[in-house]
């Protein structure tokens, strides 16, 4: 009697969580970005460019670039661009020599799952 | 009576942890993401994640003049971010030579998991679960005629917090899980079941720390190697007439590639003792990402 119960109720879980339709629950990781991570680079680049394995959300996602200080030395938070949702971008103020880090943030445009990470890159 | 006061028992903490996870509120997260770590699915235990998936595994071995294949296939459900539900079964094919082949499904197996926590910056994570094994629900040929309640506490930890000096370890990670096997039928004994594992994942090492130029299908894989256990931790006399006196054990290289889908693995199982087995055997698994494959539909928990 109790196992029948048991398994019923289970059963009635599982069929409620199948038919059920939500919200999703997807995370954006970047597939290559410009500087590419860790690299060492002979000129000092423009901008940074991260393009990501899923559509991103506009206004959360961001990206920016700090000096081994700590000091941020992109210009802004960066952007998806307009054309490319898999991509965010921010411009960089002139860089001198020294290690860079990227700190991106990135929601997912389906869902608002957010992830975020930060990887180096230097310039000599 | 005691099967009964067992069975309210779970239904009562059954219902706890379904409410416990309707009311606590939860970060974003579905497969076993924490921080900037991705943790596989490991094949030979569970991995510390509340995730919507299906996982198809396959493997074989030898052991004592037997050959065992094992397709075993697993469909996880979240009800809120931080709760889950699970049913399982395995369908298994043991040949001996001088007796006539057994097959068929073993018993359904339902499971209820809970994300207990999870740690961004040290990349750490932890999950409780508690599953079921239903008797008779299987075959005859296969499954046992009582059920089995299994406790289990699932965690991974990766080493991105390491000093920057030690960057080509942030890759590594660890994953382990512990459970019980409690039988309701006292003529069997209680098994305590251990997995470990140690991995380095490309991916991780090409987002955050150097681009070394692997491309498909290099750079999605993650080698692994794990380690399981298995131990009768009832009285002396049940261990030996239920035929589970020694410790058993499998070493688990191997390799796991993980898409944005799905991840598919392969590792051989060398055994660790000779109680364990005189051959490698060799195991499989497809994981489906239900939450990126179908995001709005069987990809979804019922409550955020």
């Amino acid at each position: 009697m109790c196992d029948t119960t048991r398994t019923s109720g289970y059963v009635l879980c599982l069929l409620a969580a199948l038919l059920f339709p939500c919200l999703a629950a997807a995370h954006a990781f970047p597939e290559r970005s410009v500087p590419r991570v860790g690299s060492a680079l002979t000129a000092a680049p423009k901008a940074v460019r991260i393009w990501f394995d899923d559509a991103l959300k506009a206004g959360p996602s961001r990206v920016t670039v700090m000096d081994s200080t700590g000091k941020t030395v992109s210009k802004g938070h960066g952007h998806v661009t307009g054309n490319n949702p898999h991509l965010l971008k921010v411009a960089l103020e002139s860089l001198s020599p020294g290690r860079y880090w990227v700190h991106w943030t990135a929601v997912a445009r389906d869902d608002g799952d957010k992830t975020h990470g930060k990887f180096p890159f230097t310039v000599k | 009576m005691r099967s009964f006061l067992c069975d309210k028992l779970t239904f009562r903490v059954g219902v706890m942890l379904i409410w416990a996870g309707f009311i606590v509120p939860a970060p974003a997260f579905a497969h076993a993401v924490a921080g900037m770590r991705v943790f596989p699915a490991t094949l030979s235990f569970d991995d510390p994640g509340v995730a919507n998936e299906f996982a198809v595994n396959d493997g074989q071995l030898k052991a004592g003049g037997a050959t065992t294949n094992t397709l075993s296939l697993a469909y996880s459900k979240t009800v809120t971010r931080r709760f889950g539900l699970s049913v399982a079964s395995d369908y298994s094919r043991v040949r001996q030579s001088g007796a006539a082949d057994r097959h068929g499904w073993d018993n359904l197996s339902v499971g209820a998991a809970y994300q207990l926590f999870v740690n961004g910056p040290h990349e750490a994570i932890g999950m409780l679960g508690v599953s079921d094994s239903l008797a008779n629900t299987g075959s005859a040929d296969i499954a046992g005629d009582h059920s089995t309640v299994s406790p289990e506490f699932a965690f991974g930890k990766g080493m991105g917090d390491l000093p920057w000096s030690l960057r080509y370890l942030h890759p590594v990670a660890v994953t382990g899980a512990v459970s019980e096997d409690i039988p309701r039928d006292s003529a069997q004994p209680r098994m305590l079941n251990g997995g470990l594992s140690l991995q380095y994942s490309i991916p991780y090492l090409q987002r955050f720390v150097k681009d070394v130029g692997l491309g498909a299908p290099f750079n999605k894989m993650t080698p692994i190697v794990e380690y399981t256990v298995a131990k009768c931790v009832d009285s002396d006399a049940l261990c030996r007439s239920s035929g589970n006196r020694a410790t058993t054990g499998f070493l688990n290289p191997g390799v796991i590639w993980a898409g944005k889908y799905f991840q598919a693995g392969i590792e051989a199982q060398i055994p660790a003792n000779s109680a364990s087995g005189d051959h490698v055997g060799v195991l499989a698994g497809v994981d489906v990402y239900l939450d990126d494959v179908l995001p709005h539909s069987l990809g979804a928990p019922l409550f955020r």
